[in-house]
């Protein structure tokens, strides 16, 4: 265990930091908040009742928006605490969750519109009024739309109940060139369970029996409700199975863990099909009735034995063949895990169809233990009717790069690549809004060279990220506990569908502002006003005018259960695929010449002195967006290399010495962690670190920035990025 | 009927029957990025929710039909209610509206997001 994870936080310690950070955030720009954080200026102290109110809200420290209850003292948030009705997140709020507090007070936050007045980078700023700040980017963006046509700006909106609203103003704008921070993560595992499946299920892990768990680490790469539902259901007969090349916390807990060679996942899952088609123990009716071509598939597992699959992901032949069994005589209420993030190697798209078609072998769709169809619950919407500028170009800057890229996400790496070529067309603004591919898209020298490119790149955010870090305007977002956000339905899987909102817990600080009144007020001076002429509450009424329940509902418990069927939901009804069927055999990639079944390529053997690096997930960090943060910081305050004390030895590097670590991309210095927990030929760091801002001043100086060091390669399929196929070097220094 | 409108809407039909027999490169012909702005400008004044009046439809998105419905729509939309708002459309302007609803059919590579 590393050593900071041994100091344990009591919740006055908790509490004390928090309110002391806030007291700092305080005096950088807002004394009537230091007043009333002080114990001086407590109401308590001063005999006088505080004025104590508890309110509901979503947590925002990550994507997965558990619920919360915030206690507010006379204004101030002092407490966040989780929200037991919503079932969707278990009445559970991580470390994250607890530490939002500080994300609200932290010092570092953006207080007001900033201006780059010195190089790119370089940190000197001028504060702007935001009537400044805003005719400023309208006259940017109405110059480059005349010069470049509207499609010359990239936006790009991270996972926000708010992003929505820029992807509107994006639109109106006449840009069809957004990007989403997916296709940095799963965009992969949606290809592929969409091309089998036709749509993205969610896994009923409580009612599992039997767990396979490839390359997810959910104990600490935490999914509610699938993180909280796994520890249930192996404290009751549900068996788990990790495979990864790192013994990670999942892999701690797991009954059986197997440190696979990194890049073989799709031989393990290939002689999984094998050893079920070979021995027929597969679900016959579901194979026979809901499946499309199953003889095909019997062919081509043929040469894929577990014997053969030992040699190449080095998992033993009978624990292969054994597992097999296993599952499929748990199914249908037995799974291998589909992930989330997938941006791992140059056939993730491929190597997860293997995943889904493991599954469907098993007929777990639709079925408790299994597969579960995700439901919406219909939200209204105030329609809109930009003009489409007839100078644009016919399509998308990312498009021809990958065959099956999402039109709706686009490929951050695509983007990125054609920008800098100027091909198709030139690319001249970049508008991002509480995203960070600085830190998030793999080899961040080429995001650098990206936004020299550009003639203006604005960033709406809470924080100055290293993207905002690189921008020319950077505007102050309010934080999720000061602003009211549209409703959003979530899924509970067994739990079913809710829905949930968002309504300010206090009043903004600083002059931050709501994205909706940002894109509102840029809309306003380049005369597409039209297109946002609602307010937050207008909106939200027109998304929940069918559910008056919910609104009462949500007024109460701070959410809103839809009492719906579960499982089942499929019952007579086609798949949503060409063949209307579950696709074993894919007719679309035949005929776009990419492989029908997924087909096993080796991966490059590693070199005698370099290691495999691959990204993955401590608790304690939601990537660059929490490392600044000091209450997690007392857990995680740096990263380091993991590194096998066998590889240490060859290279005279012992635990804690400082090393540097080479790719063809970017070198790093990073702290060395001899550990067993991990395989002699694969390195590991925490993502986050390494930071260029020096506005982020908590985190400044400490670790190693992974995308440094990380190659942009990208899963030829769908354009996600290939994160786990950088081999490096270490060296003592 | 007035003499031009008329040829105009056999024209538009006439297209629509002749391309839609191979749908993908009809779609690869349109404009999906321009469809889906016509669409929302001349379908969706009565194709969403809440629409009003005598040719209130159903609130539609490309996600409502699989790519063979919208085939079928395309086909056969002399029998649909709004049949002489789609003749007044350019034949350009149909053939975008095709490559969006298409591109983004329920059951296509790349299915919309819901609005």
């Amino acid at each position: 265990m590393r050593k900071d994870n041994k100091k344990e936080i009591s919740r006055r310690r908790f509490l004390k930091v928090s309110a002391s950070a806030a007291a700092t955030a305080s005096v950088a720009g807002n004394t009537q908040i230091l007043y009333a954080l002080t114990t001086k200026g407590s109401a308590k102290s001063t005999g006088v009742q505080s004025n104590i109110e508890k309110k509901f809200s979503l947590c925002d420290m990550c994507f997965n928006k558990c619920g919360l209850i915030a206690r507010v003292e006379d204004g101030i948030v002092k407490k966040l605490d989780p929200n037991p009705k919503v079932l969707k997140s278990r009445g559970m709020l991580c470390a994250r969750g607890n530490a939002g507090i500080q994300r609200v007070y932290d010092p570092d936050r953006l207080k007001y519109p900033l201006l780059r007045k010195g190089a790119r980078g370089e940190g000197k700023w001028q504060r702007l009024s935001w009537d400044q700040a805003l005719d400023l980017a309208a006259e940017k963006l109405e110059k480059i739309g005349g010069e470049y046509t509207r499609c010359g700006t990239l936006f790009m909106a991270g996972s926000d109940m708010q992003s929505k609203f820029v992807h509107r103003f994006a639109e109106a704008y006449g840009s069809y060139n957004i990007i989403s921070h997916e296709s940095n993560c799963l965009v992969s595992r949606n290809r592929a369970f969409l091309d089998t499946y036709g749509e993205m299920p969610i896994p009923d892990v409580l009612n599992s029996k039997y767990i396979i768990m490839p390359g997810s680490n959910r104990f600490e790469a935490l999914v509610t409700p699938d993180s909280i539902d796994l520890m249930s259901a192996i404290r009751k007969e549900c068996k788990l199975v990790v495979i990864d090349p790192r013994y990670t916390k999942t892999a701690a807990m797991a009954h059986e863990w197997y440190a696979i060679k990194p890049g073989t996942d799709m031989a393990f899952l290939l002689a999984l099909m094998h050893v079920m088609i070979d021995e027929k123990i597969y679900n016959t009716d579901f194979v026979k009735n809901k499946t499309n071509g199953f003889a095909e598939l019997t062919q081509h597992v043929k040469k894929y034995s577990p014997r053969w699959a030992e040699k190449e992901c080095q998992i033993p032949a009978a624990a292969i063949a054994r597992m097999a069994r296993e599952l499929a005589a748990a199914a249908p209420a037995a799974m291998v895990y589909p992930g989330r993030r997938t941006s791992d190697y140059t056939d993730s798209t491929q190597i997860r169809r293997a995943n889904a078609i493991v599954n469907a072998l098993l007929g777990n769709w639709d079925q408790p233990g299994g597969f579960v169809v995700a439901q919406k619950i219909h939200l209204g919407n105030i329609p809109f009717e930009p003009d489409f500028y007839e100078d644009n170009p016919d399509d998308r800057v990312d498009v021809n790069r990958s065959p099956m890229m999402f039109d709706t996400e686009g490929a951050y790496k695509h983007a990125r690549d054609a920008v800098i070529e100027g091909n198709p067309y030139p690319i001249k603004a970049f508008f991002t809004y509480k995203t960070n591919p600085m830190q998030t898209g793999a080899n961040r020298q080429k995001t650098i060279e990206m936004i020299n490119r550009l003639d203006f790149m604005l960033s709406i955010d809470i924080m100055m990220s290293d993207t905002a870090w690189m921008a020319d305007l950077v505007l102050p977002a309010a934080s999720y506990l000061e602003r009211m956000d549209p409703y959003a339905t979530q899924q509970g899987v067994s739990t079913g569908p809710c829905l949930v909102t968002r309504d300010p817990v206090i009043k903004p600080m600083f002059e931050s502002k709501s994205a909706l009144w940002i894109v509102r007020e840029l809309a306003r001076r380049l005369d597409l006003g039209m297109h946002f002429d609602f307010t937050m509450k207008q909106f939200k009424e027109a998304q929940i005018k069918k559910h008056p329940e919910a609104v009462k509902a949500i007024k109460k418990d701070g959410v809103y259960h839809q009492k719906s069927k579960v499982y089942g939901r499929y019952d007579g009804k086609p798949f949503k695929t060409l063949s209307k069927k579950v696709e074993l055999f894919s007719k679309r990639y035949a005929d776009a010449e990419l492989d029908p079944m997924p087909v096993y390529k080796r991966p490059k053997k590693i070199p005698s002195g370099r290691f495999q690096l691959v990204v993955g997930r401590s608790a304690a960090i939601t990537q660059g967006s929490t490392t600044n943060n000091k209450l997690l910081r007392e857990l995680v305050s740096e990263n380091e290399l993991w590194l096998h004390p066998d590889s240490a030895e060859k290279l005279g590097i012992r635990n804690g010495d400082r090393v540097l670590v080479s790719s063809v991309v970017g070198k790093q210095k990073i702290r060395a962690r001899l550990t067993r927990e991990i395989r002699k030929d694969t390195v590991y760091m925490d993502t986050g670190f390494g930071v260029l801002s020096k506005g982020l001043t908590s985190v400044f100086g400490s670790g190693a920035c992974i995308a440094e060091l990380l190659e942009d390669r990208f899963d030829y399929i769908s354009g996600n990025m290939a994160m786990h196929e950088t081999l490096v070097s270490v060296r003592k220094i | 009927m007035k003499f031009g409108k008329f040829i105009k809407s056999i024209l538009t039909s006439i297209v629509l029957i002749t391309i839609l027999g191979s749908s993908s490169l009809y779609a690869k012909e349109g404009n999906a990025r321009k469809g889906k702005y016509l669409f929302r400008k001349y379908c969706r004044e009565c194709h969403t929710d809440g629409a009003t009046g005598d040719r209130a439809g159903k609130a539609l998105s490309p996600i409502d039909k699989t790519q063979a419905e919208w085939d079928k729509i395309f086909k056969s939309y002399k029998s649909l209610a709004c049949a002489d708002q789609w003749d007044k459309r350019k034949a350009k302007d149909i053939k975008d509206i095709y490559a969006h609803l298409w591109g983004h059919a329920f059951d296509s590579p790349s299915p919309a997001k819901c609005e």
